[in-house]
C-alpha cells in the first residue's frame, strides 16, 4: 500500500489540477477572513450593537474565518476528487494497479488515504489565509478558551466524510461523467438541506412550550407597551403607530417568524437534521452567538431604549416592562430549544464518522465487488 | 488468483485453469473452463465476439474473480509485477509523455527507475517520443507503450486482448514482431487473443477454442499444421453440374460461390477436367489449400470460412 500512496501522492504532485485546487482554497481564506474583519467593521457596528456584544463578535469573526471553507469545498472537492480519481478510471491505469498484484483494499484505500491528505492541506491552506487577513487587519480574535478549535474539527471531519463518499463514489461507478453530475448535486443538495433543516429542526414539544410562553408574554406585554408608549411630539403624532412599529411588530416577527414550526417540512427537515450532517452551518452560527432565541426578543427592548437617546423622546418609567420582560425570558431560557455547544459538537462529530464509516465500508464493499473493469 | 503449491511443484505451467466458471448476474460467460498453458508458449484464444474470451483474460489477470474452478499462476513467488497485460486497450496516462508513464508504473510495481527504463522505451521503439504526450501517439505507439508498460516489471507471464485491433499494416506487423522478439529473445509466455486469425496463426505456438463459453479444443499450431486435411476448391462456369460428377468421384462438394465448388481432399487435376468436360462444365481454376486456422476453426464451431 505505501507504494501506491508513494504513487498517488507522486500524481497529484504532476497534477495541474492539484494546483488549481490548492490555488482556490488561499482565495476562499483571504475572502472568509474578509468576512471575519467586515463583521467587525464599522458599518456593522451600526446595525449590530444591540444584537451582539464584541465578544460575540470577535467569536463571529472567528468562527467566520475559521469555517468559511465548509460553504465552498463540498463542491470543490466533488470536482476535484471525480476527475482526479476518476482518470485512472478512464485512463485503465486503475487495471494496471490491479494486473500488477495490488489488492483491491489497498488500491481502495491509497486513493482515500491520499485524497483526504489533499483536503486536510486545502483546509489548513483556506484556515491559515483567513488568519493572517484578520491579523493584518488587527482584528480581535476569540477562541472561546480553545473550543472554536474543538468545533472546527465538525466542519472537517463533515468535509472528510464527503471525500470518503466521493472517492468510493467514483471508484464504483464506471461512467466517467455521471460521479462528477451526482457528487457535485450532492453538494449542491446538502447546503441545501442544511439550511432547510437548520429552519426546522427543534424539538416539537420544547417548540410548543415555547409558543405557548410566548403567546402569554404578549397577551401581557402588548397592552402595557401601549400604554406606555413613548410620547414623540416632535416627531410623530401617531405614539402607538410608532410603537406598534418598533417594539409590538418586532415581537411578533420573532414569534411568528422564528418560532412558528413549519410543518409540512418540519417531518423532512428533522429526519435529516439527526440523520445527516445538514445543518453544520446555521446551527454553530446559532450557537455562536450567545444569545438564544429567547434573547432576540431584549433586541426591540434595547432599540426601545436607544430611541431615547437617538430621538431625545420622551418615555414612560420602563423597569416594570423590562421586569415583566426579563421574568418571561427566565421561563423560555428553561425551554432548551437551542442546542448546546458540547451536545451539538458531539452529535455533529458522531455523525460525521458514523457517515465516514458507511461511506468507506460501503465503498469498498461495491469496489472489492463490482466487476467495474 | 489463487495458488496451488502441489500445481506449481510438479508443472512447467504458467498457468493452470481448473473447471473456471464466471456468470454475469443469470447469465454464463464461461463454464468448465480447464487447459493449461506452457512456459514459454504464445497461447492463442480463439472465439467469436461474445465467447468469453476477454472474461477469461480478465480472471487470468486479477482483474475479476472466478465464481467457480480455480486459476493457479505458477510464477517465483507470485511477486508483484509477474504478470503484465493489456486487456481492452492500453492503460496509459494520455496527458504523460511515454517516459512518464513508465515512470508511473515503476512505482506502481514498487521499482525504482533505472537504465532498464530507457531499454524498454527502445525495445518498443519510443526512445525518441521525448516529451510528446501519449494521447497525439498513434494506436500501434499506445499499444507499444501499452505493451512497454506490462514488460517493466520483467512478467513471466503477458497477456494481450486483441492487441493488434484497430492497426494499420505497418502497427500490426510492429506489435507483431515486438511479440515475436519478446517470446524468442526473453522467453515471456504470452497469451493472446486476435479476430484476425490469419495474424495470430503467425504468432501462436498453441490454442485454445472457445465457443459460448466452453473451450471446445485445444491444439498446438503444428497439430493443426499437421491435421492432414485438404481442400480443393474448382472455379467453374456451372458449379450445379459438376456437384454430381465430383460425388461420384466420392467426395462431398459444396457450392462456396457463383461459381465455385469446395470438397475437401484433392485429385488430380486432369481427372477433375476431363471429368468435367465429359459432364458439359468448363473449369477455369483449380486450387488446393491445407487446412489453416480459419478453417480449423469453422470446423470446430460450423461456419463457412469463405464468407
Amino acid at each position: 500500500m505505501f507504494d501506491l500512496i508513494k504513487f498517488e501522492l507522486k500524481r497529484i504532485k504532476s497534477s495541474p489540477l492539484s494546483y488549481v485546487v490548492l490555488a482556490l482554497p488561499l482565495l476562499i481564506g483571504i475572502v472568509s477572513g474578509a468576512a471575519g474583519v467586515f463583521y467587525q467593521s464599522s458599518a456593522m457596528d451600526l446595525f449590530t450593537v444591540d444584537m451582539i456584544s464584541k465578544e460575540s463578535l470577535a467569536r463571529m469573526s472567528t468562527w467566520t474565518a475559521l469555517t468559511g471553507f465548509y460553504s465552498v469545498f463540498p463542491i470543490m472537492g466533488a470536482l476535484y476528487v471525480t476527475l482526479f480519481v476518476g482518470n485512472d478510471m478512464s485512463s485503465g491505469f486503475l487495471r494496471n494497479k490491479m494486473i500488477a498484484g495490488h489488492k483491491r483494499s489497498d488500491i481502495f484505500f491509497s486513493y482515500v488515504i491520499t485524497q483526504t491528505a489533499v483536503a486536510l492541506v486545502e483546509v489548513v491552506i483556506c484556515i491559515s489565509a483567513a488568519l493572517i487577513v484578520l491579523a493584518v487587519n488587527r482584528v480581535q480574535l476569540d477562541f472561546a478558551g480553545g473550543m472554536m478549535f474543538v468545533r472546527l474539527l465538525v466542519p472537517v471531519f463533515a468535509y472528510i466524510s464527503m471525500i470518503f463518499l466521493y472517492t468510493a463514489f467514483t471508484l464504483c461507478v464506471r461512467r466517467r461523467a455521471l460521479p462528477i453530475v451526482l457528487c457535485a448535486v450532492f453538494a449542491f443538495s446538502l447546503s441545501t438541506a442544511g439550511l432547510i433543516s437548520s429552519l426546522g429542526n427543534y424539538s416539537s414539544s420544547d417548540l410548543n412550550k415555547y409558543l405557548s410562553i410566548g403567546e402569554r408574554a404578549k397577551a401581557d406585554i402588548d397592552p402595557y407597551l401601549k400604554n406606555t408608549a413613548p410620547v414623540q411630539p416632535d416627531y410623530t403624532a401617531d405614539p402607538d403607530a410608532y410603537a406598534d412599529y418598533e417594539y409590538v411588530d418586532d415581537l411578533d416577527f420573532y414569534y411568528d417568524q422564528l418560532l412558528t414550526p413549519n410543518k409540512p417540512f418540519y417531518y423532512v427537515a428533522r429526519v435529516l437534521y439527526i440523520v445527516t450532517d445538514a445543518g453544520i452551518p446555521n446551527d454553530y452560527r446559532m450557537s455562536l452567538l450567545d444569545t438564544s432565541y429567547t434573547e432576540e426578543l431584549q433586541t426591540s427592548l434595547s432599540s426601545y431604549v436607544n430611541m431615547e437617546d437617538s430621538f431625545l423622546m420622551s418615555f414612560a418609567d420602563i423597569s416594570e416592562l423590562s421586569s415583566k420582560i426579563d421574568g418571561y425570558r427566565g421561563e423560555l431560557k428553561e425551554v432548551d430549544v437551542t442546542v448546546k455547544y458540547t451536545t451539538l459538537n458531539l452529535v455533529y462529530i458522531i455523525k460525521t464518522l458514523l457517515w465516514s464509516c458507511v461511506w468507506i465500508a460501503g465503498g469498498f464493499l461495491i469496489f472489492r465487488r463490482k466487476n467495474i473493469f | 488468483m489463487g495458488s496451488d503449491a502441489a500445481v506449481k511443484a510438479m508443472t512447467d505451467d504458467v498457468i493452470v485453469l481448473s473447471g473456471v466458471g464466471k456468470k454475469y448476474g443469470k447469465s454464463t460467460i464461461l463454464k468448465d473452463i480447464t487447459f493449461n498453458i506452457p512456459k514459454g508458449s504464445v497461447y492463442g484464444l480463439v472465439g467469436r465476439n461474445g465467447a468469453g474470451k476477454t472474461t477469461l483474460m480478465r480472471l487470468m489477470t486479477g482483474l475479476q474473480k472466478c465464481d467457480e474452478g480455480s486459476i493457479s499462476l505458477n510464477v517465483a513467488g507470485d511477486r508483484i509485477g509477474a504478470v503484465g497485460a493489456i486487456v481492452e486497450l492500453a492503460s496509459i496516462y494520455t496527458n504523460l509523455s511515454a517516459r512518464d508513464n513508465l515512470v508511473f508504473q515503476y512505482m506502481n510495481l514498487g521499482q525504482k527507475v533505472d537504465e532498464s527504463l530507457d531499454e524498454l522505451l527502445t525495445f518498443v521503439g519510443l526512445a525518441d517520443t521525448g516529451k510528446k504526450h501519449a494521447g497525439k501517439f498513434s494506436l500501434g505507439m499506445r499499444q507499444r507503450l501499452g505493451i512497454a508498460m506490462a514488460l517493466v516489471g520483467n512478467p513471466e507471464l503477458l497477456v494481450l486482448d486483441e492487441p493488434v485491433n484497430g492497426l494499420d499494416p505497418q502497427g500490426i506487423l510492429e506489435v507483431r514482431n515486438l511479440l515475436l522478439r519478446l517470446s524468442r529473445e526473453k522467453g515471456i509466455t504470452i497469451v493472446i487473443s486476435s479476430h484476425i486469425l490469419s495474424e495470430l496463426s503467425k504468432l501462436a505456438t498453441h490454442y485454445a477454442f472457445i465457443e459460448e463459453g466452453r473451450v471446445v479444443k485445444t491444439a498446438t499450431a503444428h497439430e493443426i499444421e499437421n491435421a492432414g486435411k485438404k481442400f480443393t476448391t474448382i472455379t467453374c462456369d456451372d458449379p450445379g453440374k459438376i456437384l454430381p460428377v465430383l460425388s461420384g468421384l466420392g467426395f462431398s462438394p459444396r457450392i462456396i460461390a457463383q461459381d465455385k465448388v469446395e470438397f475437401e481432399g484433392e485429385e488430380k487435376l486432369t481427372t477433375l477436367v476431363t471429368t468435367a468436360l465429359d459432364a458439359g462444365v468448363e473449369i477455369s481454376k483449380v486450387d488446393t489449400q491445407e487446412t489453416d486456422l480459419e478453417r480449423f476453426f469453422v470446423g470446430l464451431v460450423g461456419g463457412d470460412p469463405n464468407v
